[in-house]
């Protein structure tokens, strides 16, 4: 009996958390005006309406009835620049794991690189590329880029050398320890690097559509503020909170577990 | 009757330079001979540098000075004809245990069918039919060893080196392996290296046991008395506590 | 990464980062673009320039000066700074304490717990046009908005660090007769430290970008403004002088810091 008590309560609690969250949301919205705090009921109302019919979207932005042409535009620009960044920094790090000569080459630029936030590079790719949306993707590559080539060679540094040595003992030559060995020791700090990243780069792309032009969620928002259309703006934050949920869910379950099923917890 | 030397260490040297830069002489002037398909045991105190000497023989480490030879040539790199059991558990955790044993087959480029049949007759041999399939998470610590044993033994190295293989595992496991192990060792004689701290161990397993002072001198070379094949009642014979009570004069 | 080894200087690495300053060089002669690349000698030129920030009103020069470029930015670094720091400590704080609060009682932990995973999913960088609409520019906002944020990530590496502790001490301290409160303060704390300091260092990265993300959108004041406002006038020169700064800036946060931790670490076993 005393079992189910605390199954019971451990499945509850969370849904009457969140479902407080709201409740405490809703009261403060009735004292509030909804330029500064809409109520939830009105935020979900309109989530709803926004890929169908949205009229603001076409007063107070350009493009499209409803938020589909913008939620699709930010969509792009995240999975284009997170796979172009992730996929080569993990190729460079390899690369750098491999040549004792060139990491010793790109070290100084790259701890350089790592302890500037990178945010910072925003504004020059918005100089250099414009405000259009290939800046933007531009940052999202930079950021996933400079995250997975710190984090490859990082996990490459921590595979212990009980491992290789034992390879060696085989008569594997150093490429075969190299592709046997290391890549899959790497695989789950390499999994949590990317984790990481992809939290990060919807915070990006949305910022960088904060501040430049073309299409995106981030661009609506900012569309929405002079004529403060306050619950136009939750909107477009629930649904970037939306995008991140579930692309950590997916990310865990179709790559994250099967990838590293062999550890043990 | 005296079969040929394999391996031969002339004047071994091995410093070590620590971080400080301070200079740490582990062998000065090192002499010794090992048959060939013989069992040797190397045992003394703790950082006397036996776990070293096998590194060396291993080619994982290499020697400041002296030579360190096998079959007459000299050592200079890890190969597949000295195969090595460590003291810690170093399978693969994500190749699942048949492919573990593959593994030295693998980097030898065997082809598929060939591997998988070897493997499959090795895993056999070390008791763990039906574990093919796992991965090395779900296993016990006497299990991992007995896929590191299979390991190396499907490798089919001419040389055997184990670095305390044993000295991790409860008793009832480790007599069960040093069974095992000479089980295998009868069936496809191999030199082996044994480096090990318990007596017991070295005196059921070996021909002959190397007893190293903390300077890392060889002290003494014991001839083991016993004759092969060794059965349980060797281990508790009144002979072998002699032999462990002159053995501990040393130490 | 090791922390505690802090970073060295040879030969190399200064060889290194002079190359970068001589590829610098070359490239701005060979593009022959102020705009895409100014040079090493325009850049420093272009320093005088930063002294007119800000107008009269915000404390800037009314003409271009070394002195008072160097005033403009040691003011606003100041205040860069300031929210940096104040938001970072805010935050490392109030989520330190939540963690011990949730190890301390069952209750607070069911309530609170599913709250902080489902929030930690949120961007902070996202939530800034919320920010701008309820604190405008104010500056005890923007520092409450990193601190949230710094406090939601410092909060779940707490707890974790909390629940890697290893048990046997906390069994030890009990077997002594320690009290609850005892064991926070003799074992938890002490305890956690280590796991925290790597927290701290990611999140500082992520409490730079807030800031910086603040002061492009929200805020009129700080080294992110000056970024932007030189951005609007495509001064690629003073650009690259910010990047110099930020650069500095990061290296001394990075040193600063360690050796902070190590001298609370000094009790830990090197771990290679």
């Amino acid at each position: 009996m005393r079992i189910n008590k605390k199954k019971f309560l451990d499945t509850l609690t969370p849904v009457f958390s969140i479902a407080a969250v709201f409740f405490i949301w809703w009261l403060i919205s009735l004292f509030l005006p909804p330029v500064r705090l809409p109520s939830p009921i009105a935020v979900i109302e309109k989530w709803v309406k926004s890929v169908f019919y949205y009229p603001q979207v076409s007063m107070y932005a350009m493009g499209g009835r409803n938020f589909n042409l913008h939620l699709l535009s930010t969509i792009r620009k995240f999975f284009i620049g997170v796979s172009i960044g992730v996929f080569s920094g993990i190729c460079f790090g390899l690369i750098l794991g491999w040549s004792k000569m060139l990491r010793e080459f790109f070290e100084p630029p790259l701890e350089i690189i790592r302890t500037i936030p990178s945010l910072a590079a925003l504004p020059f790719f918005l100089m250099w590329f414009g405000p259009r949306e290939s800046s933007q993707l531009a940052l999202v590559s930079f950021y996933c880029f400079t995250m997975l080539v710190i984090n490859t060679i990082n996990a490459i540094k921590n595979v212990s050398p009980k491992f290789f040595r034992f390879a060696l003992t085989f008569g594997a030559t150093r490429g075969q320890v190299y592709r046997t060995v290391i890549v899959p020791a790497i695989i789950p700090e390499i999994i949590g690097g990317i984790r990481v990243a992809l939290a990060v780069s919807w915070g990006f792309v949305v910022l960088a559509e904060y501040m430049g032009a073309g299409y995106g969620v981030g661009r609506l928002i900012m569309s929405f503020m002079p004529f403060l259309h306050t619950i136009g703006i939750f909107v477009g934050i629930f649904w970037v909170i939306l995008f991140a949920f579930l692309t950590d869910f997916l990310f865990m379950k179709l790559i994250a577990h099967p990838l590293t099923a062999w550890m043990p917890h | 009757m005296k079969s040929k030397v394999k391996i031969k260490a002339e004047g071994l040297c091995k410093i070590f330079y620590s971080e400080q830069n301070e200079k740490n002489t582990v062998f000065k002037n090192l002499n010794l001979e090992i048959y060939d398909e013989e069992f040797v045991s190397f045992i003394g105190p703790s950082g006397c540098g036996k776990t070293t000497l096998l590194n060396i023989i291993a080619g994982l480490e290499t020697c400041t000075e002296g030579k360190i030879l096998i079959n007459n040539q000299l050592i200079t790199k890890p190969g597949a004809d000295r195969g090595m059991v460590f003291q810690e558990n170093a399978i693969f955790p994500w190749r699942k245990v048949i492919k573990n044993i593959e593994y030295g087959l693998e980097m030898r480029q065997i082809n598929k069918q060939n591997r998988r049949s070897i493997a499959k007759e090795y895993l056999k041999l070390v008791g763990l039919e039906g574990f093919a399939d796992y991965y090395p998470k779900e296993l016990s610590g006497g299990m991992s060893k007995r896929v590191a044993i299979a390991m190396v033994f499907a490798n089919n190295p001419d040389t055997l080196l184990m670095d305390e293989p044993f000295g991790s595992l409860d008793y009832v496991t480790k007599v069960e392996l040093q069974k095992e192990l000479l089980k295998i060792w009868q069936k496809e004689r191999k030199t082996t290296l044994f480096v090990t701290h318990d007596l017991e161990e070295a005196l059921f397993l070996s021909d002959r046991i190397f007893v190293f002072d903390k300077n890392s001198n060889v002290v003494e070379v014991v001839e083991v008395p016993f004759s092969r094949p060794r059965g349980e009642e060797v281990r508790n014979s009144k002979e072998l506590l002699e032999q462990k009570k002159l053995l501990w004069r040393y130490f | 990464m090791n922390i505690k080894k802090g970073f060295k200087l040879n030969p190399i690495r200064i060889l290194g980062a002079l190359s970068l300053l001589i590829i610098w060089f070359i490239a701005s002669k060979i593009i022959n673009n102020g705009t895409i690349l100014p040079s090493p000698i325009a850049v420093i030129n272009a320093i005088p320039d930063l002294a007119t920030f800000g107008g009269k009103e915000l404390g800037g020069f009314e003409k271009p000066s070394y002195y008072g470029a160097f005033i403009v930015l040691s003011r606003n670094s100041l205040v860069t700074f300031a929210r940096l720091l104040s938001g970072t400590l805010i935050g490392i704080f109030a989520g330190v304490s939540l963690a011990l609060l949730i190890w301390w009682d069952e209750t607070i932990r069911r309530f609170i717990e599913p709250l902080i995973l489902t929030l930690r999913n949120i961007p902070p960088l996202a939530l800034l046009p919320l920010f701008m609409i309820w604190f405008g520019g104010w500056e005890l906002g923007n520092i409450l908005f990193i601190s949230s944020s710094v406090g939601m990530m410092i909060v779940i590496n707490s707890v974790t660090a909390i629940r890697n502790l290893s048990p046997v001490q906390i069994r030890l301290a009990k077997t002594l007769g320690a009290s609850r409160g005892q064991i926070l303060k003799t074992v938890i704390i002490p305890g956690i430290i280590p796991e925290l300091a790597g927290g701290v260092r990611v999140v500082l990265g992520m409490a730079w970008a807030i800031t910086l993300g603040a002061e492009f959108l929200a805020v009129q004041s700080g080294i992110g403004r000056i970024l932007i406002f030189s951005m609007n006038y495509l001064a690629t020169d003073r650009m690259i002088i910010i990047l110099l700064i930020f650069i500095i800036y990061a290296y001394l946060t990075f040193i600063v810091f360690s050796k902070f931790v190590n001298y609370f670490t000094l009790w830990m076993p090197e771990r290679e």
